[in-house]
C-alpha cells in the first residue's frame, strides 16, 4: 500500500490496446495456434478435405463439451475430477433407454438423461457445500460412485444408438465444410452467454476470484458453487449425448479419458486453475487442438500413441510460456 | 512523476524554514498545493459544523456481546454521523463485525426497522441495509475483477435476483456512480490497478448503486492520500444529510470532529462515553478512550 499516495501514472497511447490484448491475448493465442496447426496439417496432407474436417469436429465434440464442462467449476474455484463417469453416465443411459427407437423418442430420452445428469452434478456440488470437504475430494468419490452405476448400467460396450440420433452429429445438413459436429457447440454459447451475463455468473466468477470477498459482498457462496457444478453436469451430459452421437456405441468406461483431457484442455485454453479467471471460447479451441494433435501424427505416420506424449509437452510449454507472459509483466 | 532522488541531501534555505514554522499552517499549504482549487471547497464542507440529529433510529444495539465487547448499547439515527472513538482493538472490530453479518454475537440485540434481527451471513444484513466499508479495501473487493462487477456485485445477493443483467441499466447506475465519487478510472478496469483511494471509492460506489440505510465504515481513510479521504468524509456527510445513517470509526481521532454528529467512546471493550461531537476534541476524546474520566469530572473529584 506504499503506493496509496502517488497519483496515477499518465496511461500511455497504447493502453487500450494493451488491455484488450491482456484479456483476451491468450484467447487469440490459442486460435492462432489452432489455425497454425491446420496449416501444418494441410501441408502434410495436401488433399485435406471435408472427410477430414468432420472427423476432426466429430473427435473434438466430446471433448469440447467436457473442458467446457469442467471450466464452469474451476471459474468458481472448484474442480471435478467425476467429469469423465458424468459423461460415461449419459452415455449409457442414454444407449439403454435408446435402444430400438425412433428419433423423436431418443430425444425425450436425451432430455432426461440431460436432466439426470445435471441432478447428478448438482449433488456433487451439494455434498461440497454441505460436508465443506475439498472439491477434489468429494469429486474423486463421486468419480468412482459415477463410474460404477454406468457400469451397473451397460456392463460393456453396446452399439445401438439409434441413426436417425446419430446424424444430428454426424451429418452435414448445410454444406460439408460445416458439419452438424460443428452447430452442436452452439449449445455451449446458448447456455454460457445468457448465465455469463446473469447476476449467477457474476456469483461464480466473484466465488472464483476471492471466496471472502464474496462472502463479505453478500454472495451466497453455497447457491453459486452449486449452480456452477450443476452446470457441468449440464455440459458433462452434453458431452455424454456426443459420445452416442458420434460412436453410435455405449461405452461404459469412455469417461476416464475426457476428464483429465478436459483439465488439459483448460489449461491450454487459458482458464485459471485457481478460479475466476478465463472464457469458454479458449478452451473449445484447446480441444480441437488436443483432438488435431494424433490425427496429425497418422498423417505423418507416427505412432498416435506419442498423441499422448505431444500433449503432455504442449501443456507443460505452453503453461511455461503463460508463466513467461507473467514474469515480463511484472518486470 | 517529478525529480529522481539525486543521493544528496537537499539544503533547506534559512528563509523557508522559519516561513513555515507553525506545521498545521505548512500541513494546510501542502494540501492545497495537492488539491488545486478543489481544496477550499472540500475543506469547507469538511469543516461545517453538525448538530445532533433526531432522525428516527436506524438501529439500535441492546448488551450486545461478542469477544472483549460487553454490554454496548447505542442508538443510530437517520440523517445522523455517529462516530466510535477508541484505541486499537478495544472491540470496534467486533462491533463493526456484528453489525455487517460478518461474525455473530454471543448475546444481545441488533434492532433494525423495529425488528430483531439475526445475521448469518452478510447478505443477511445487506438486505436489511446495513453495509461495511471495509479499512482493508480488498477484503470485499475481488481485485481481479472490473470495476463495473464490484459495483454490480452486491446485487447477487438474493437469488431471486438471479436473473439476467438488464446491461444497459447496470451501466447507467455504474457510471453515475463512478462519477459522483470521481473515480479516476474506466470501468472496465481490474480493481487491483486502482490507487488506494480509488479502490475505497469502489468500495464505496458500490452501495451507491446497491441501496442501503445504514454505512458501517471501518476506517474507511486509512492509508489514503488526503484529497480523497475529503471527498470520502464529504460523502459521508452528504449521505447523513441525505438521510442515511452512518456508524464511523477512524483510528485518527482529530477526523472524529470533523466528520461526525456525535461521537461513543469503546474502551475494554465497553461503552465508557458518549459526547457531542462539539465536546469531541482530540482532547477529550483521547482521555476517554483511554478509559479516564473527562477534564471536568476529573476537576471536580480534586
Amino acid at each position: 500500500m506504499a503506493s496509496t499516495a502517488v497519483a496515477e501514472a499518465p496511461r500511455p497511447a497504447g493502453f487500450r490496446f494493451g488491455r484488450a490484448a491482456r484479456r483476451y491475448g491468450w484467447t487469440v493465442a490459442v486460435y492462432a495456434l489452432l489455425a497454425l496447426l491446420m496449416v501444418i496439417t494441410i501441408a502434410i496432407k495436401p488433399d485435406y478435405g471435408s472427410f477430414e474436417w468432420n472427423t476432426l469436429t466429430l473427435a473434438a465434440l466430446p471433448l469440447a463439451f467436457a473442458a467446457v464442462a469442467q471450466t464452469i467449476v474451476v471459474l468458481s474455484g472448484g474442480i471435478d475430477l467425476s467429469v469423465g463417469p458424468l459423461m460415461a453416465l449419459a452415455n449409457v443411459l442414454a444407449l439403454r433407454a435408446m435402444l430400438g427407437h425412433d428419433l423423436n423418442y431418443s430425444l425425450v430420452v436425451a432430455l432426461i438423461v440431460l436432466l439426470e445428469v445435471t441432478l447428478a452434478g448438482a449433488l456433487n456440488g451439494a455434498i461440497i457445500v454441505v460436508t465443506r470437504v475439498p472439491d477434489i475430494v468429494i469429486t474423486l468419490a463421486t468419480s468412482f460412485i459415477w463410474a460404477g452405476l454406468a457400469l451397473l448400467v451397460l456392463a460393456k460396450p453396446t452399439p445401438g444408438i439409434p441413426l436417425d440420433f446419430q446424424n444430428l452429429a454426424q451429418g452435414s445438413t448445410f454444406s460439408p465444410w460445416v458439419p452438424n459436429a460443428l452447430l452442436v457447440l452452439l449449445v455451449i454459447p446458448l447456455v454460457w452467454i445468457p448465465l455469463r451475463r446473469s447476476r449467477a455468473g457474476l456469483a461464480i466468477y466473484a466465488v472464483g476470484s476471492d471466496r471472502n470477498a464474496a462472502f463479505r459482498s453478500g454472495v451466497n457462496l453455497g447457491w453459486s458453487r452449486l449452480l456452477a457444478y450443476a452446470v457441468c453436469g449440464f455440459f458433462a451430459a452434453c458431452g455424454g449425448l456426443a459420445l452416442s452421437m458420434t460412436t453410435g456405441v455405449g461405452t461404459p468406461l469412455a469417461g476416464t479419458y475426457y476428464t483429465l483431457s478436459g483439465v488439459s484442455a483448460i489449461v491450454l485454453g487459458g482458464v485459471s486453475l485457481a478460479g475466476g479467471r478465463g472464457g469458454m471460447l479458449g478452451p473449445v479451441a484447446a480441444a480441437y487442438i488436443l483432438s488435431l494433435i494424433p490425427a496429425v501424427l497418422i498423417y505423418l505416420g507416427i505412432d498416435p500413441n506419442y498423441g499422448q506424449m505431444i500433449q503432455g509437452v504442449l501443456i507443460v510449454i505452453v503453461v511455461m510460456i503463460g508463466g513467461l507472459g507473467v514474469v515480463l509483466r511484472r518486470a | 512523476m517529478g525529480t529522481k532522488p539525486t543521493g544528496r541531501t537537499p539544503t533547506i534555505p534559512n528563509n523557508l524554514t522559519t516561513e513555515v514554522s507553525d506545521f498545521k499552517q505548512l500541513q494546510e499549504r501542502i494540501v492545497k498545493l495537492m488539491l488545486g482549487p478543489v481544496a477550499d471547497e472540500v475543506a469547507a464542507e469538511a469543516a461545517s459544523p453538525s448538530a445532533p440529529a433526531t432522525g428516527a433510529v436506524a438501529v439500535e444495539v441492546r448488551d450486545l456481546k461478542a469477544g472483549i465487547l460487553t454490554d454496548i448499547t447505542f442508538t443510530l439515527r437517520f440523517g445522523e454521523v455517529l462516530g466510535v472513538a477508541a484505541l486499537e482493538g478495544q472491540g470496534q472490530q467486533e462491533l463493526f463485525e456484528c453489525l455487517a453479518g460478518v461474525r455473530r454475537s454471543e448475546s444481545g440485540q441488533i434492532v433494525v426497522g423495529g425488528k430483531t434481527r439475526t445475521f448469518r451471513h452478510p447478505a443477511d444484513a445487506i438486505r436489511t441495509g446495513l453495509v461495511l466499508i471495509p479499512a482493508d479495501r480488498l477484503q470485499a473487493l475481488l481485485r481481479q475483477r472490473s470495476v463495473r462487477e464490484n459495483i454490480a456485485l452486491p446485487l447477487v445477493n438474493r437469488i431471486s435476483r438471479w436473473g439476467p443483467i438488464n446491461t444497459r441499466r447496470e451501466k447507467r447506475r455504474v457510471e453515475k456512480a463512478v462519477k459522483r465519487l470521481q473515480i479516476d478510472t474506466r470501468v472496465q478496469s481490474e480493481v487491483r490497478r486502482l490507487s488506494g483511494g480509488n479502490q475505497q471509492k469502489v468500495g464505496i460506489a458500490r452501495w451507491l448503486v446497491g441501496g442501503f440505510q445504514t454505512l458501517l465504515c471501518f476506517d474507511p481513510t486509512r492509508g489514503i492520500d488526503i484529497g480523497t479521504k475529503r471527498q470520502i468524509y464529504g460523502l459521508i456527510k452528504e449521505l447523513a444529510a441525505g438521510g442515511s445513517a452512518v456508524l464511523l470509526f477512524t483510528s485518527e481521532l482529530p477526523e472524529i470532529q470533523l466528520a461526525c454528529n456525535r461521537v461513543i467512546v469503546l474502551f475494554g471493550g465497553r461503552l465508557v462515553d458518549e459526547m457531542p461531537a462539539a465536546e469531541a476534541d482530540e482532547k477529550a476524546l483521547l482521555r476517554a478512550a483511554h478509559g479516564l474520566p473527562a477534564e471536568a469530572d476529573a476537576e471536580q473529584q480534586a
